[in-house]
């Protein structure tokens, strides 16, 4: 197959099917041998408003999307006005003529029309106006030269639970693009050979996330529903019954939180998730699973705030958010996930470290990465790669921490230990014993004498300490030793890596690496000194306007970076930006 | 055999000389003693005010939780364990101000949870504040003048919420509390058990005198199994004055439990994860 890296967009209104059909055809692509990678941009409304979806479909592996577009789908005349700017040369643009008529000037010489009446062509197929969005994935794969039975594989898979006449009439849509496209088009298309050595799952940040808890043994999950995090509900609904796990819409997310707690009081391993509003109404009780060393996992997507902010786009602004959320002081992880492999573990990981500490952990994303698609050759989560790889092990194993089965007369759930860590025993099984958020004994009894609070405040920071040796990372990625060092967390990592791609397929003679930052609570701290004392220049990058992970790294290595490359618009990093930002710089 | 003693933990109650709570601790006990639950065989859950200090005083498995949440924790556990027997105990500030949101859904859900509300119309714990039961005109530190809100009745919020068991305790009548307790824990589905609790330290309006001048028990012809008769007799202390006082509503309907395909065989924290089909999950991602 020849070398193939291109981007796909389609755009319309709201409530058009935007969404699936960019499932389909990433899917689509990925099941022809290409990596893909996918964004999509919709804002906090049903019907109406402008929806867009962006695929790049590529024969190499790759990070991040880029902003130029080769083919543009669009739905309406807003699409092309929105988006005209963003194509490449030699673009082509597919359009309803019935719609929009390109007049002298709306687009530049080099970029090639491509008219065609989807909606004229969907009602003579005995389709109507939501089916414009399937004829116009039709004719994208005849662009492509995908051959047209995959499409079929898809959009039967994409259905079948509607029924056989739903999956027919889609691919009678598909079908009567495609043909059109196909003998109408001026151009020899692409050629995309189908490939299938290696199986491509396609995931987004909230089912890796999720494929990592069902696969550590979360049983039990609660969830108001908030973007971006609706995806795991989907998830874990759709699945309960057959995987014997239990999901429950709760009535607020203070709720959601003391629900989780308890189900793992009980002896589950019990989830959470929500967005920074919702996180907020949870704090009182995230302290409480501090208190009561219930361990607890929170999946907390960013998006922008303050306040309702811009729910349905992308921000990294909660980091110090997560790393001080709940009154008093006590231990809880913070995990920040930069790529879909991460994330399946992270997770897992975040289970083990909750039971082994019994605290709570933050799986702490975003909006982009929650909803972005990604491909993973389904063998990674198998054979992670090497950087990953001792983090994986432990992650696989699952460990509860220390349980006593059947407890006598003599257990105390608070004892304390040398470690801080209590042995954690379940209602039900033995012996009763009393769990407490006040301040409380070994017993679990209140208590207000000054010598037994500071034995269990020092109790619990023992497990600080111990937790120092959970940390890990940052991961160095390019060059060891370079010109320029970025740092960044999250799902920065995926549009820094592409910047380092692009940088060293320039063969220019710049040398830049990366740190990924992906555990920031406990914060490795000695690494990360290590790491920048040798750096050259350094480099913050983050999604937001106060630079915190910076911040952070002042704090606990009294090393300043002062160049810093911020962006807080609700949408994502894409790698041309970080080059050009670093290219000014670097003159400086 | 067990004995109301079995559930003393050894520290002493907390609660002012008189307080109706240390009615509803004997009744607990006694009703927990004729249930044969012993303290390890259940778990309670307790909100944060004077009702939530008995979990210091009483041996069971106790869970201490947020001012206003013991619902939620309470159905967390028995999602994950329908097995263990819950209580869930709660002040009036705890169950109708801080935590009114929960209780109108557990009403409506109908989890298999015993619910406790230790109503005496006023903050004890915060040293005497309004309630969201305290009557109209009721002066505290909050109110000097005497309170504007109108009270609200946890009977016919309970009722209209879908609570499938509706009753009202008194704390002065143990005897009688025990009774309703017990019938509480054995109806299945979520019971609401509103129990009068005089506060002799902050309450000086609804006094054992006062219960004893005004309260009657529900006759024994009194039908409990309707529901705009149970709404009638909720409503009618606010109407006449006088104070009924035992089962006003019992309804035969399916748990949430029940509609709970997952945990049909057995309660979820005794399934063990099966990776086969979590492999077949991710493979279905492609």
């Amino acid at each position: 197959m020849q070398d193939l890296d291109f981007t796909w967009k389609i755009g319309g209104e709201a409530g058009f099917g935007i969404m699936i059909t960019g499932t389909s055809f990433a899917k689509v692509c990925t099941r022809s041998g290409l990596n893909i990678i996918t964004n999509n941009e919709y804002p906090s409304l049903i019907r109406g408003g402008h929806n867009n979806f962006t695929v790049r479909a590529a024969s190499d592996k790759i990070y991040s999307l880029l902003t130029k577009i080769n083919l543009l789908v669009a739905l309406n005349r807003q699409t092309i006005d929105l988006h005209k700017n963003e194509l490449a040369k030699n673009a082509a643009i597919i359009f309803d003529p019935n719609d929009y008529q390109p007049q002298s000037g709306d687009l530049s010489e080099n970029i090639e029309p491509l008219p065609l009446p989807l909606l004229q062509l969907a009602r003579d197929n005995g389709g109507d106006i939501i089916m414009r969005n399937t004829v116009a994935l039709g004719a994208s794969l005849a662009y492509l030269g995908i051959d047209f039975k995959v499409l079929e594989e898809v959009l039967n898979d994409q259905f079948i639970h509607k029924g056989p006449e739903i999956v027919a009439q889609n691919i009678k849509m598909a079908k009567v693009g495609f043909d059109y496209l196909a003998n109408n088009l001026k151009k020899t298309p692409l050629k995309v050979t189908r490939d299938t050595k290696e199986t491509r799952l396609v995931l987004s940040g909230n089912e890796a996330i999720g494929l990592g808890a069902l696969s550590a043994g979360m049983k039990f999950f609660t969830a108001y529903p908030m973007t971006p995090i609706n995806g795991l509900i989907t998830l874990m609904a759709e699945n309960e019954k057959k995987l014997g796990i239990v999901y429950k819409q709760p009535e607020d997310e203070i709720s959601g939180i003391n629900m989780a707690i308890g189900a793992s009081y009980a002896g589950v391993r019990a989830m959470t998730a929500t967005s920074g509003g919702g996180f907020a109404l949870m704090n009182e009780a995230f302290s409480m699973a501090g208190m009561t060393e219930t361990p607890l996992v929170v999946v907390l997507g960013q998006r922008p705030g303050p306040a309702s902010g811009l729910p349905t786009w992308t921000s990294q602004g909660d980091l110090r958010y997560a790393l001080s959320a709940g009154h008093g002081e006590f231990l809880r992880f913070v995990l920040t996930p930069g790529d879909m492999e991460e994330a399946y573990f992270l997770s897992k990981l975040a289970f083990n470290l909750a039971d082994k500490y019994q605290t709570p952990a933050i799986i702490l994303v975003d909006k982009y990465f929650c909803e972005c698609l990604f491909s993973l050759n389904q063998k990674q989560l198998d054979n992670p790669t090497a950087l990953l790889k001792s983090v994986a092990d432990y992650a696989n194993s699952i460990d509860r921490g220390k349980i006593v089965n059947n407890p006598d007369e003599t257990y105390q759930r608070f004892k304390i230990t040398d470690d801080g860590i209590s042995p954690r025993a379940f209602p039900g099984h033995g012996m009763h014993f009393t769990v407490n958020s006040y301040e409380h004994n070994e017993a679990g009894l209140s208590t207000e004498v000054a010598s037994e609070i500071k034995a269990m405040t020092d109790k619990r920071s023992k497990k600080n300490e111990l937790a120092q040796a959970e940390a890990f990372g940052p991961m160095v990625y390019g060059e060891e030793k370079a010109d320029i060092t970025l740092v960044g967390w999250g799902s920065t990592k995926m549009a820094v890596l592409e910047a380092l791609k692009i940088i060293k397929d320039q063969k220019v003679k710049l040398k830049v690496n990366y740190l990924h930052f992906l555990c920031l609570s406990p914060f490795p701290g000695q690494n990360t000194a290590m790491l920048l004392q040798k750096a050259k220049k350094v480099i913050d990058v983050e999604t937001n306007s106060q630079a915190p992970l910076a911040g952070l790294i002042r704090e606990k290595t009294g090393i300043e970076i002062k160049n810093k490359i911020l962006k807080y618009d609700g949408r994502q990093f894409y790698p041309e930006e970080i080059l050009s930002a670093l290219n000014v710089i670097e003159k400086e | 055999m067990l004995s109301a003693n079995d559930y003393n933990s050894g520290r002493k109650p907390t609660w002012c000389p008189g307080c109706g709570d240390f009615g509803i601790w004997a009744a607990l006990k006694n009703a927990f003693v004729e249930l044969s639950l012993g303290p390890s065989d259940m778990v309670i859950v307790y909100g944060i005010g004077c009702h939530g200090n008995m979990y210091d005083t009483m041996k069971a498995n106790n869970f201490e939780g947020l001012h206003g949440r013991p619902l939620p924790l309470a159905s967390g556990i028995k999602m994950a364990n329908h097995k263990l027997p819950v209580f869930a105990i709660s002040g009036d500030g705890d169950a109708m101000g801080e935590g009114g949101n929960h209780f109108i859904h557990a009403c409506r859900r109908n989890y298999d949870i015993t619910y406790i509300i230790h109503d005496n119309q006023v903050y004890g714990l915060t040293t005497g504040q309004t309630s969201p039961t305290s009557p109209k005109g009721f002066k505290t530190k909050a109110n000097p003048e005497g309170s504007i809100d109108y009270p609200l009745n946890p009977l016919t919020l309970a009722l209209s919420a879908g609570a499938s068991f509706v009753a009202r305790g008194f704390a002065g009548d143990i005897p009688s509390l025990t009774e309703l307790i017990k019938r509480a824990y054995n109806h299945k589905g979520f019971s609401v058990l509103d129990i009068l609790q005089p506060c002799v330290t902050f309450n000086h309006v609804n006094t054992y005198q006062f219960y004893r001048q005004y309260g009657y028990k529900l006759e024994d012809t009194y039908d409990p199994h309707d529901k705009v008769k149970a709404f009638e007799k909720a409503l009618e202390w606010e109407r006449t004055g006088k104070i009924p006082i035992g089962l006003f509503y019992e309804e035969e309907k399916a748990t949430y439990e029940d509609g709970m395909e997952q945990i049909k065989e057995k309660a979820l924290v005794e399934q063990s994860l099966n990776p086969d089909a979590i492999s077949k999950l991710i493979s279905e991602f492609t």
